[in-house]
This record gives structure tokens, C-alpha cells and sequence, in this order.
């Protein structure tokens, strides 16, 4: 990437947007936004320990990034996904994957017992796979 | 929000009255920056690791993101192992290591579930922001989730050496269509038990590093007893009838969010955002968005 003399520069309130450092500026055409397109939630159950696999269309046609967020019931905190299953003691397993047509999110408990998840994820314009 | 600058509002969204949220664009909040994004490989070792070394010379730490693309190059995993969960996952936490000049990532034996000599390809997004300290406490109504589709007005921004008028969305750097990650606050901490005020009332995404030495990683969802890096979040609600105990940290993971319970509901709102830090360091570098999870 090489500076440039054209483009388009918004600065903040209280900052010169001819000197701001690229920082600090709201907008700058030197660098991309990461822009989403598709967000959401959902609820999903489990019951045995069989993984569960939720899928959603997104039509895009190519690869894109994707963020998930899980919080298993009672909802009282937030996972973002994929979980580090590191050490000895996890119970939750959970992660996600997209491709050029879906999203999928699969999660399971290691012991059997009835679950409710709460999902949220955001779809972005930006590929995944370049 | 003051009475001048540049909104563009998401389509079917009067700018004029839009919320923060409503709108794809706003002077008045910083937004996430991709300084680059690379495609990379490497092949699964007998034993140990391959490193993958990215070079950009950024001058400061910035924030990552790594998609395992898999062995077929035909999938996008968020700093995702398909079989063992996060690509950081083992002994080795610290398999991505953000430099000021340099990305490390660790490829080791096993990783994917793939046999040794395996190609596996990840696509690398460097972000461009150095933490400045950012504090909005900015409070924005939520509109929801929403699909957004074509159409034939709004502002495009292309990138440079492409066509604005028939590129394709991926290479844009901005366009009204979309909704980009608007920054509530960012910044830099030191501690090991802190509250931030993000006054968004409701439960916000968010992106956490931890310096390590010389570079940060990121922190990551982890519900073990290893505690070798971790943190773990709560959100204060408006009745304070949840309080978390610190006691059970390490039970819990790095970057779970604890959110207020209501009985008989669940509402995800809240004003603060409790961070218990343990161990590596007491140097955190975060960013609040103001998008909701």
C-alpha cells in the first residue's frame, strides 16, 4: 500500500483532518471498513451429546468472514465462537465455519444434558478466503 | 453526536433521525481499519511447528484477525481448528502472535485433524489501529437484525485501482449498503480487575488482546481450568440483581461476556463491562463496538 495524494479524509470532531494521523481519523480511503452485510440470532437445542449443526444461507458466492457469538443457556454470559478447548474441564464445545454458501454453526455438550443456545452472527462483505 | 459531519444512513433509514446504529456510516465514531489482508499457507509438521511469518511493518500493535481456509481452501473458521476448537488451542496458547512488525502463526502437529505434510491455507486480516483511547459512552438504540439488499443508490467507495462503478462489494472500502464496525471505545489497561463504562446498555462485541513479552494475542473464549491466559467479562444491568463472583474466574474463559439476568427473561443490556484479568500480563489492549452480539 504507497500514500497517495487523492482520496477521501474524515476526521474527527477537534482534529485537523489534513494532519491526523491515519489513527485517528473516522475515514480514510487508504484503508478498507470492515463492512458487514447479514446479522442475526437465533435459538438452538441440544439434548445428547451429537453435535448439532445449524446452518444459514447467505448467497454471497464466494467465502466470507463471519463472527459467531454463543451463550448457552441461562444466556447469562457470551462465547464468542470457536471455543479454546484447552485443559481438562470443558464441557461446551462449539465453533463455526462458513463457505460459499452457508454459515454453519455446530456445538454439543461432552456430557448429555439438555441445552438451549443462543446464537448471534455477523456476515461481512469481506472474504474469508482471499 | 454534534450538529455537523457526515452520516450516511443503511437503506430504508432516514439519516436525518437514524440511530447509531441505523447508519452505515458516522464522522463522529472511528471504525475498524484493514491495513491488509494476506493469504498464506504452510504445511502440517511430523512434530513441533511450522511458522508462518507475516511482515508488515505496522509500527505499533494492531489488531488481528486469522481464517483457517482448511486443507481444501474452501471454508473460513475465525481463528478456527475444526477438531480441536481454536487454532490457539493446546498447551501453546500463544500460536498468533502480533508483533509491531510481525505476524507469527503457529501451524503444529495435529492441527485440522489433518495427516503430517497437509497443506492448510488461512487468510489474515491486520486491522489499522494502534488502541488510542477512545471513551463515546455513547448510548444507541439497537435496530435489530437485518438483511440489506441491493440497490442502485447510496455512496461506494472503491479501493484503489478498481472501477467504483462495476467493482465488486469485496472491493470496496466503503459502501452505504453495508454496516461497518463502528468503535464505541478503545484503548489500552492496566490491571487485573477493571471496569469499563460503555453506557451502551446492552451486551457489545468486542475485540481483546494481551500482551505476552514483546507481542499481544488475542484472547479467547475458554472454558478450562488452564488459566495461563484469560479473562472473563460481566455486564452490570440496570437492577444489579447479578452480581458475578470473581471466585469463579477460572472456571469460566477468556472473553465470556457476563451479562445481567432478569428472572424469568433474559435481556442482554447493561452499562459496564467487567474484565477479572489473570496472569501473562496485567496489559490488555481492547476495542468496544457498538455493534450488539
Amino acid at each position: 500500500m504507497t500514500d497517495t495524494d487523492y482520496g477521501i479524509r474524515i476526521s474527527q470532531k477537534g482534529s485537523d483532518v489534513f494532519s491526523a494521523d491515519d489513527n485517528d481519523v473516522v475515514f480514510t480511503s487508504k484503508f478498507a471498513l470492515f463492512k458487514g452485510s447479514i446479522s442475526g440470532v437465533g435459538i438452538a437445542s441440544t439434548t445428547t451429546t451429537t453435535m448439532q449443526t445449524i446452518s444459514i444461507e447467505h448467497g454471497f458466492g464466494y467465502i466470507p468472514s463471519v463472527l459467531v457469538n454463543i451463550a448457552p443457556f441461562p444466556y447469562t454470559y457470551f462465547y464468542r465462537s470457536p471455543i479454546n478447548v484447552s485443559g481438562l474441564d470443558h464441557d461446551y464445545w462449539f465453533h463455526h465455519y462458513a463457505t460459499t454458501t452457508h454459515l454453519y454453526i455446530r456445538f454439543r455438550r461432552t456430557v448429555a444434558a439438555s441445552t438451549s443456545w443462543y446464537y448471534s452472527y455477523f456476515i461481512f462483505i469481506d472474504k474469508g478466503k482471499i | 453526536m454534534s450538529d455537523y459531519g457526515v452520516l450516511v444512513a443503511k437503506e430504508d433509514y432516514d439519516v436525518r433521525q437514524s440511530s447509531d446504529l441505523a447508519l452505515a456510516f458516522s464522522s463522529s465514531f472511528q471504525n475498524l481499519k484493514i491495513f491488509e489482508r494476506y493469504s498464506v499457507s504452510t504445511t502440517v509438521p511430523s512434530s513441533g511447528v511450522n511458522t508462518i511469518t507475516i511482515t508488515h511493518d505496522i509500527g505499533f500493535y494492531s489488531p488481528f484477525i486469522v481464517y483457517n481456509n482448511g486443507s481444501g481452501n474452501n471454508l473460513s473458521a475465525f481463528m478456527g481448528d475444526l477438531t480441536n476448537g481454536s487454532l490457539q488451542t493446546g498447551t501453546m496458547f500463544d500460536r498468533c502472535r502480533q508483533y509491531t512488525d510481525k505476524l507469527e502463526i503457529d501451524i503444529v502437529n495435529g492441527f485440522g485433524g489433518y495427516a503430517n505434510g497437509t497443506t492448510v491455507y488461512l487468510t489474515v486480516y491486520i486491522m489499522y489501529d494502534n488502541f488510542s483511547t477512545i471513551n463515546e459512552e455513547t448510548v444507541t438504540e439497537d435496530s435489530g437484525g437485518i438483511t440489506y439488499k441491493q440497490d442502485d443508490y447510496g455512496l461506494r467507495v472503491s479501493k484503489e485501482g478498481y472501477d467504483v462503478r462495476d467493482c465488486t462489494d469485496d472491493q470496496l472500502i466503503f459502501s452505504s449498503q453495508f454496516f461497518t464496525k463502528k468503535i464505541n471505545q478503545k484503548g489500552i489497561i492496566t490491571g487485573t480487575s477493571l471496569k469499563i463504562k460503555h453506557a451502551l446498555y446492552k451486551a457489545p462485541s468486542f475485540l481483546a488482546f494481551v500482551k505476552n513479552g514483546d507481542h499481544i494475542l488475542m484472547i479467547e473464549s475458554n472454558e478450562s481450568t488452564w488459566k495461563n491466559v484469560g479473562f472473563d467479562c460481566y455486564i452490570d444491568g440496570y437492577d444489579q440483581d447479578y452480581e458475578y463472583d470473581p471466585e469463579d474466574a477460572p472456571d469460566y474463559a477468556n472473553g465470556a461476556l457476563f451479562l445481567d439476568e432478569v428472572a424469568g427473561e433474559w435481556i442482554f443490556d447493561g452499562e459496564d463491562i467487567v474484565w477479572n484479568f489473570w496472569h501473562i500480563s496485567n496489559t490488555y489492549y481492547y476495542i468496544i463496538f457498538k455493534d450488539e452480539l
